[in-house]
């Protein structure tokens, strides 16, 4: 009971899923919809889980003192600021906007774009033509890298058409087979997990 | 060689510093390269410039504020111009944070005269992903009953006679993703998708473009200088352009002399050797 | 330079995030663990907003009694906090959405990702373009071909198909340079237009 509900449910809902976009059967496209507004009351539910999974992780490193307690108690009080103005003062509110817009917006944002000076750094030390593969990677890399910058126009009237043939041609090619080949493994994965094959996302293991 | 060897060993310091000057310099000031116009703007611009006043197009959020520097000047590119054309804007959120974005996106054009539920509406996010665009795709009023602000969207003018997606007549996506959600849920429905995409994921879209399933795409911030230069409304993306040509010769300028060097070293024997022989 | 206090917030903590390529400092550490119980507080807020509109508002002021299943099911996921010989209980509504997504995902990717992709690939050849189009997505898929039997006609094929590969992957690195580039940029115009006034447009 335990290990088999869930795989028939998976089963009975997936493939309600699929025969409802298929074929014409009555009452299936509204079973559907409804399957499909379920699965949005849940997974609302499923965005407090995350949150709250780590607010208990932090709360436990508090609790027990851990190296770095300093800066979980910081992580609950931003966590709890923010949920009840979410919440009681509403997402309109000055606080609520001011914790989004100058909190979470220019961190999120920094974080981000930090990738860009290891990128810059990676480049200097480490983006080697080793073999003649790497070199037609890199070559690819650069030509299309000042093809797209405004700069190119300057340089050579060429550049930009040679940029935009690489990604309209050999890069389309390359990238519809990883498409395809994405796909007849996204259809594979799905099957199993259907079919019951696949259960490692229940916590219980495969066959 | 000695000299290559100490250009190598350079502290990544040093290399950040030069790289944000590199960038900063040409933003005070702007040296003005001419920008021209992709084959994936002029498709895009072709479709929206097709639309006529109190047409209704659907804004999809699906960025974070991560993502935003690099999509988020389309968005405001596009909006900017079907707002000056009197096309109406149905907003909805593929990403919890694009209910906040397009408030604050949405905000100026109310507080200069657009109507909310006329004009336009933000009915905000549901859990879901995938499983929420395709409920959504299909019927909107089902998925969000309510709009961000407590609205029932049955009573919304600008939603009257709109279900899903084939009875509006344009659905544009901003994504920090890749286009694929879009391409699998709203493409069937028999309405021309337009994806705003961050740069990192241009490649992945192409083969959908290519084969009619997107009907353009606008890459990053140089599709939003390009379509701004289309719109004749130069912004911030415009600005941003001289510095984006700088930054990206910087970095080739970097590979070249890293792999120069490289390939002086390696010819000059193993690393180490000399200092062993001593 | 400019007064406001968000401004010198999102400055403060822009400033705070960066400080990391320095040196690893209690500053950033600081900031990191502020952005993260922020972040993770929106989504609650979210989640919240969601479960009011789309459980609690239908169930109760509209008296759509079968929304109690998905609500119950929702509930379900908070089972391993009440005991772990609850535990299990959570599988239920897990099993739900998986099987939900693993339909919509199968029955959309074998028409949009596959068919699709397929039927515009079959082109005239009447052009370079279109020969090399679909020379290269013949090649790249042989390259796929892992578990067939190695004959010289395939290795010759995979080995054309890993070099367009490399050039896809060229393309892709040059791509996802550009976007690094792009979004430093919005910092630093941030920084040196809004804090600063540094940059005027």
């Amino acid at each position: 009971m335990k290990r088999e509900l869930p795989l028939v449910i998976t089963a009975l809902v997936g493939l309600l899923m699929i025969v409802e976009y298929f074929f014409e059967i009555p009452g299936a496209s509204t079973a559907a919809k409804e399957m499909q507004d379920w699965a949005i009351i849940v997974a609302a539910f499923a965005l407090a889980v995350a949150a709250i999974n780590l607010a208990l992780t932090h709360a436990r490193n508090i609790s027990q003192k851990r190296p770095g307690w300093i800066h979980s108690v910081l992580l609950i009080v931003s966590l709890i600021i923010t949920t009840i103005s979410g919440i009681f003062l509403g997402m309109d509110s000055g606080a609520f906007s001011f914790i989004f817009n100058n909190i979470i917006t220019p961190c999120g944002a920094a974080f981000y774009a930090m990738a860009c000076f290891h990128l810059f750094s990676a480049a200097y030390r480490a983006f080697r033509a080793q073999t003649p593969q790497a070199a037609a990677l890199l070559i690819t890399g650069v030509l299309v890298m000042l093809g797209r910058a405004p700069i190119a126009d300057v340089i050579s009237p060429h550049l930009p058409s040679i940029a935009n043939w690489l990604m309209q041609v050999p890069n389309l090619a390359g990238m519809r087979a990883v498409t395809i080949s994405a796909a007849v493994g996204m259809i594979g994965v799905s099957l199993r997990i259907l079919v019951g094959i696949d259960r490692t996302h229940l916590g219980i293991g495969q066959e | 060689m000695d000299v290559l060897s100490k250009l190598g060993d350079i502290d990544n310091r040093i290399l950040y510093i030069i790289l944000i000057l590199v960038l900063l310099i040409p933003m005070v000031r702007p040296i003005g390269i001419p920008i021209s116009i992709g084959p994936w703007t002029r498709t895009s611009f072709a479709v929206l410039s097709s639309l006529k006043s109190g047409d209704k197009v659907i804004f999809d959020f699906g960025y974070n504020v991560d993502g935003a520097p690099d999509v988020e000047p389309i968005a405001q590119a596009v909006m900017a111009d079907l707002f000056k054309r009197d096309i109406k804007i149905i907003c909805v959120c593929y990403n919890a944070q694009g209910v906040m974005i397009a408030e604050k996106l949405l905000r100026p054009y109310e507080e200069q005269g657009k109507v909310y539920g006329v004009d336009f509406c933000n009915l905000g996010y549901v859990a879901g992903e995938e499983t929420a665009l395709a409920a959504y795709a299909r019927d909107l009023k089902k998925t969000f009953p309510l709009d961000v602000r407590g609205n029932h969207t049955a009573t919304l003018p600008i939603l009257e006679g709109v279900t899903g997606a084939p009875d509006v007549e344009a659905w544009v996506f901003f994504t920090d993703g890749g286009a694929e959600p879009w391409v699998r849920q709203v493409g069937p429905l028999n309405v021309p998708v337009i994806g705003g995409l961050i740069t990192v994921s241009a490649p992945n879209a192409e083969p959908f473009v290519q084969s009619g399933q997107l009907a353009g795409l606008l890459i990053g911030l140089r599709g939003a200088a390009e379509y701004e230069i289309l719109t004749n409304n130069p912004g911030a993306a415009v600005a941003a352009m001289d510095a984006q040509s700088l930054g990206h010769l910087l970095l080739i300028l970097f590979i070249v002399f890293g792999n120069i060097a490289f390939f002086v070293k390696r010819s000059k024997g193993p690393i180490g050797s000399k200092e062993v022989s001593k | 330079m400019s007064t406001d206090i968000g401004i010198w917030t999102a400055a403060l903590f822009t400033i705070a995030a960066f400080s990391y390529l320095f040196s690893e400092n209690e500053m950033y550490k600081a900031a990191e663990h502020i952005y993260v119980g922020a972040a993770a507080g929106y989504t609650i807020v979210l989640g919240f907003g969601n479960v009011v509109n789309k459980g609690w508002r239908p169930l109760v002021e509209e008296g759509h009694f079968y929304v109690l299943v998905p609500v119950i099911m929702g509930l379900l996921l908070f089972a391993p906090y009440v005991g772990t010989q609850f535990g299990w209980l959570r599988r239920i509504p897990i099993a739900f959405i998986v099987g939900v997504g693993a339909g919509i995902a199968i029955r959309s990717a074998v028409i949009e990702n596959f068919v699709k992709q397929i039927a515009a690939t079959v082109m005239p050849l009447n052009s370079i373009n279109n020969i090399l189009i679909v020379l290269g997505v013949l090649t790249v898929l042989s390259y796929f071909f892992f578990t067939f039997r190695s004959t010289p006609s395939l290795k010759v094929s995979s080995e054309l198909g890993k070099w367009l590969i490399m050039i896809t992957f060229g393309a892709s690195f040059g791509n996802a340079a550009m976007g690094r580039i792009s979004l430093l940029i919005g910092r630093i115009d941030f920084m040196f237009r809004e804090w600063i006034h540094l940059i005027r447009l």
